[in-house]
């Protein structure tokens, strides 16, 4: 008999059957589902504080007592030395994955400088627009990020280009000031020179 | 008879028109003088897309010495200390240097506190409109470039003093690419005590002149706009990173332009720009070597310069 077919009528009847308010009839029993009975009559003796002290609430002691009956699979010394190798690859795991994680961080980062001193400078507007600003960083070029960021050889060259490139320009403005400073005299030369040819003349 | 009527109306005319109202070139050559004989102080700011630059800016006489401190106030600083004829540079990354020369080179084009006369060829002067500048009255007097490859320059100056109010560099869009603008000015009769100082200051002796007519080079500079003008040319090696270069200085009077010549750097690198404010940085790989041009001018025009750049044949 399944619980399905175990209809409330059933449970009625079975309820009342273990309640002592129902007489036993073999052929109702017969038919009675052996389940509900057993959790039935439970339920009345809990209630009725019956229940039978070999009843276990620790299972915690239970299941040490188990593992202690358990059989050695491995020796001790031997899951010692895996136990010490464990933590050590799973380190090792997490490194590489934070480093993924931090070179794209920093790709991310420099990429975002770059893009931010190249607007700094070309802002400027229409101007501009028909022609290309200078690009400082290799993501927008060709060079491929993937190179960038799995190998640092080539991240250290390209950065060293880009730093290299940086400072020419540096360079070349601090120049263009000073030349342009010391050019004025140079102007005033020639005026000079005019001067000179005119009063000549 | 009629003959001398119309004679007699245009020299009555003439002058008239002249007194009431006087041309750009006179306000112009009016502060270029007013300039050099006022005491005053003033604080100026320029603003080059979103960087501004304020600057602190002392003018007097004193003994019949003529003194001049223009100091830049954000960053390490820079000092520019001008007596009489010649200039000194302070800077925080290289040893004070002196120019013997009558201006400053500094945010203002030097040209404006000389002789504008020589910007004639390649420039119009043209008398704009009247405003408020600074809380002074002002008249704008344009500098308009004659072609499409230099920018433009806009002044106004203070109706009364003749002093200068605010300038900008303007595209031939009309845009203000770099401004300068003052932010206070007090005229007085006597001079700054910052100057005073100024005047017991000692100061480097000016950089040799370099007498020596100027190499040519060995490139070839292709297309220059109208009116620039080779002013020097050598190979000397960068202050800063120390790397050699081929240089060469062009002027048309306003502004000047550099073109470098230097071997290239390694690796692929796209040509482009750099700009801030009215200054344009253009690199130009051409394989071989490396062609930069710095100078306030357009981006297509130093893309031309460096662009025109050849080995020599």
């Amino acid at each position: 008999m399944t619980k399905a077919k175990c209809s409330e009528q059933d449970k009625a009847f079975i309820s009342a059957l273990v309640d002592n308010e129902a007489s036993v009839d073999t052929l109702d029993v017969a038919d009675v589902d052996t389940d509900t009975l057993a959790r039935y009559s439970l339920i009345g003796n809990v209630m009725r504080s019956e229940t039978a002290p070999s009843i276990q609430l620790d299972i915690a002691a239970q299941v040490a007592q188990q593992l202690e009956q358990e059989p050695v699979h491995a020796q001790f010394d031997q899951q010692s030395i895996s136990g010490d190798e464990m933590p050590q690859q799973d380190n090792v795991i997490r490194g590489t994955w934070w480093r993924g994680i931090t070179q794209t961080a920093i790709a991310a980062s420099v990429a975002v400088v770059a893009v931010l001193g190249v607007q700094q400078y070309g802002a400027t507007g229409n101007s501009t627009d028909e022609l290309p600003p200078l690009q400082s960083n290799p993501f927008i070029g060709a060079a491929s990020p993937v190179s960038y960021s799995s190998e640092p050889a080539l991240e250290n060259a390209e950065r060293g280009l880009r730093e290299l490139q940086q400072q020419r320009i540096g360079a070349l403005v601090l120049e263009h000031q000073r030349q342009t400073r010391e050019a004025a005299h140079l102007a005033s030369n020639e005026t000079n020179k005019d001067e000179q040819k005119q009063q000549e003349q | 008879m009629k003959y001398l009527y119309v004679v007699l109306l245009s020299l009555w005319l003439f002058p008239a028109q002249a007194m009431s109202e006087m041309t750009a070139k006179q306000w112009l050559d009016n502060m270029a003088s007013a300039v050099k004989q006022r005491n005053f102080v003033a604080s100026f700011v320029v603003v080059k897309d979103r960087a501004m630059e304020p600057y602190r800016w002392s003018h007097g006489i004193h003994e019949g010495q003529e003194l001049e401190l223009l100091t830049l106030l954000n960053g390490a600083g820079l000092e520019m200390v001008r007596v009489d004829d010649r200039v000194t540079y302070y800077e925080p990354q290289a040893q004070p240097y002196s120019v013997k020369t009558s201006a400053i080179s500094g945010p203002i084009p030097e040209v404006l506190f000389g002789n504008v006369e020589q910007l004639a060829q390649n420039y119009n002067f043209v008398l704009g409109n009247k405003g408020r500048i600074a809380g002074r009255p002002a008249q704008l007097l344009r500098i308009e470039a004659k072609d499409q490859d230099k920018y433009s320059y806009w002044v106004w100056l203070d109706t009364e003093t003749s002093l200068l109010l605010k300038s900008a560099y303007v595209n031939n869009q009309g845009e203000f690419l770099e401004q300068l603008q003052l932010s206070h000015i007090n005229v007085s009769e006597t001079p700054a005590p910052e100057l005073l100082e100024i005047s017991r200051r000692e100061f480097p002796a000016p950089l040799p002149r370099n007498e020596e007519p100027s190499d040519q080079g060995s490139w070839q500079i292709g297309w220059l706009p109208q009116g620039f003008e080779l002013l020097k040319s050598d190979r000397h090696k960068l202050n800063l990173n120390n790397e050699l270069a081929d240089y060469y200085l062009y002027s048309d009077g306003l502004v000047e332009v550099s073109v470098f010549v230097q071997r290239p750097l390694a690796g692929q690198r796209p040509s482009g720009s750099l700009t801030s404010g009215a200054t344009t940085i253009y690199i130009h790989n051409a394989g071989a070597f490396d062609v930069s041009v710095i100078g306030n001018i357009p981006v297509s025009t130093a893309k031309n310069i460096a662009e025109s750049v050849q080995r020599p044949l």
